[in-house]
């Protein structure tokens, strides 16, 4: 017999006092007086744990139909919908506003040096791999702050039975943990010149597609979710097809395709960039100009590179952005790039490692 | 002056049988209902008291099973044993009268319980008494009074797995109560 078994064997033979024996007697007494008692009593319990579960079910549920409603309500009303597209067009950086930019008829303002053509770029320095970057915001020359990270993949692929480069990026915040390339753009692999590009903002809700000819632009920006809202731009592409430009966000991808540029002391080039719909301030085309400053070693995680140093101006709308940018003159390379996007904030691109390309 | 009579005190031999009983009881008969008590008031006694852990309290129910008993007999349906459906009866209201909270408080080893009970009894009296109400039932219906989880789950209105549950706590908590050291 174990513990147990002698604990149930004592509890049943726990005492009982004895009944008062007047017991009987009260027991007659009480029903010769008429006093009666029910014995069917049914235990209702309140079952606290399904009314709390239901009352959450109902809360969950008339919340998401309330918030569902004021989304629609933000979307069918006029005034509702102008602040929504308001609200786009402050808070995030590719919902473009007419006013902002040019026209798209407007002519674009003249680049500074000759347009870099196509005829110029030697392709056979282009090499297949995969730079990692590590970005850092420095305030006041003094406060340094790490700022994610950014991968980019140049290689050859075959898209929709043509021989094209493919160039995607990623970002990350830690080096650790990559998302998805969510930036991927098809190039011609004769010209460099985009054919097709597509990247995804904003966790996979808004898409920017663009297509290219050799004569003309299309381009769409698509907000997925509550608030949906569509722009598609098409563009006669203001240039000849021998000249090369790039698509989108531009330094990332001249960056990427700079080995193939003809660098040299004293060299001068300009190239067109084209957003039609999903760039503040650049609506339609815009130009940038690059130029060759000087040549300086510099060390960065990756190594120490010698470099030509390039000045870069972007123009955007009424503004320009101006970077520095170290070229390894060996590899063409992007080693390093400082913009100043303010008087009191640097950011910086330093190159992390590289991954030769399979 | 009042009959005093003490249950199961007489020979149950000399009664008539349970069936007929419950029979006349239901008619009203007042000598029929003397005759149940006689014969099951002591088991139901324990019932009630092992329950409420009081002698008041189970005299309490005892006394309100037997008053509504002749009411209630009209609803038994004689398939399964008198005892058995009286002792749920007594059961049930017991554990009523334990959730009205009527004396939750002050279930203390009553004096009279026993005249001289052993250390180790009274100890573990003291230790069953001092569980809580939901798992002192439990203890009381399936490991003294011998119902299944089932019929101890059906009477405390839990399901057969909190009832096991339940009795696996509460047999924990009289181990760790009785391996304690006394002061």
């Amino acid at each position: 017999m174990n513990r147990d078994d002698m604990l149930r064997a004592s509890l049943r033979q726990l005492p009982v006092p004895d009944v008062s024996p007047d017991l009987l007697h009260r027991i007659v007494r009480s029903r010769v007086m008429g006093v009666r008692t029910s014995l069917h009593g049914r235990r209702w319990s309140v079952p606290w744990g399904r009314i709390a579960a239901a009352a959450f079910i109902l809360a969950f549920l008339t919340g998401s139909w309330k918030l569902s409603l004021t989304f629609s309500r933000m979307g069918q009303s006029r005034l509702n919908r102008d602040r929504v597209k308001e609200f786009l067009r402050t808070t995030i950086p590719w919902a473009s506003s007419g006013d902002e930019g040019r026209a798209l008829s407007d002519k674009p303002p003249a680049p500074k040096y000759p347009l870099i053509s196509v005829d110029s770029l030697d392709l056979s320095r282009l090499t297949e791999g995969t730079w990692t970057y590590r970005s850092s915001v420095t305030t006041d020359e003094v406060l340094t702050a790490p700022a994610g990270h950014s991968r980019i993949h140049l290689a050859r692929v075959t898209f929709q039975s043509r021989a094209m480069w493919i160039l995607m990026m990623a970002h990350s915040r830690d080096s650790a943990s990559w998302g998805p390339y969510g930036d991927t753009t098809y190039l011609d692999p004769e010209s460099l010149r985009p054919q097709r590009s597509i990247y995804y903002y904003n966790k996979n809700r808004t898409v920017v597609v663009q297509s290219f000819s050799a004569d003309s632009a299309t381009e769409s920006l698509d907000f997925s979710g509550p608030i949906r809202q569509s722009y598609r731009e098409s563009i006669a592409l203001p240039f000849s097809r021998e000249t090369f430009f790039v698509n989108g966000w531009p330094l990332d991808r001249v960056g990427a395709l700079l080995p193939a540029f003809p660098l040299k002391r004293g060299w001068q080039g300009s190239l067109y960039q084209v957003a039609l719909v999903s760039r503040i301030g650049v609506r339609g085309v815009s130009p940038m100009d690059l130029w060759v400053v000087g040549r300086e070693r510099v060390t960065v995680p990756a190594g120490t590179f010698d470099c030509w140093r390039l000045q870069v101006v972007t123009y955007f709308g009424q503004e320009d952005q101006r970077q520095t940018v170290w070229v390894s003159r060996d590899k063409g390379w992007v080693i390093k790039v400082q913009a100043d996007n303010s008087s009191d904030v640097m950011s910086t691109r330093e190159l992390e490692s590289y991954e030769p390309g399979s | 002056m009042a009959t005093r009579v003490v249950p199961s005190a007489v020979d149950p031999a000399t009664l008539a049988a349970p069936a007929a009983l419950a029979q006349q009881a239901r008619a009203g008969s007042t000598g029929a209902l003397g005759d149940l008590y006689r014969l099951y008031g002591l088991a139901l006694f324990r019932v009630a008291y092992r329950l409420t852990g009081s002698r008041e309290d189970a005299e309490d129910v005892l006394h309100d099973v037997f008053v509504g008993l002749p009411e209630a007999l009209q609803g038994y349906k004689e398939q399964g044993r008198l005892d058995a459906w009286l002792r749920r009866v007594t059961a049930r209201v017991a554990l009523m009268k334990l959730r009205k909270g009527r004396r939750q408080a002050a279930l203390q080893l009553e004096p009279e319980a026993e005249p001289a009970p052993e250390r180790d009894v009274e100890e573990l009296q003291a230790a069953v008494n001092a569980l809580p109400v939901s798992l002192r039932s439990v203890v009381v219906l399936k490991e003294i009074e011998g119902y299944s989880h089932a019929e101890t789950a059906e009477m405390l209105g839990i399901t057969v797995v909190t009832s096991r549950v339940r009795l696996m706590r509460a047999m924990s908590r009289l181990r760790r109560t009785l391996q304690r050291p006394g002061p």
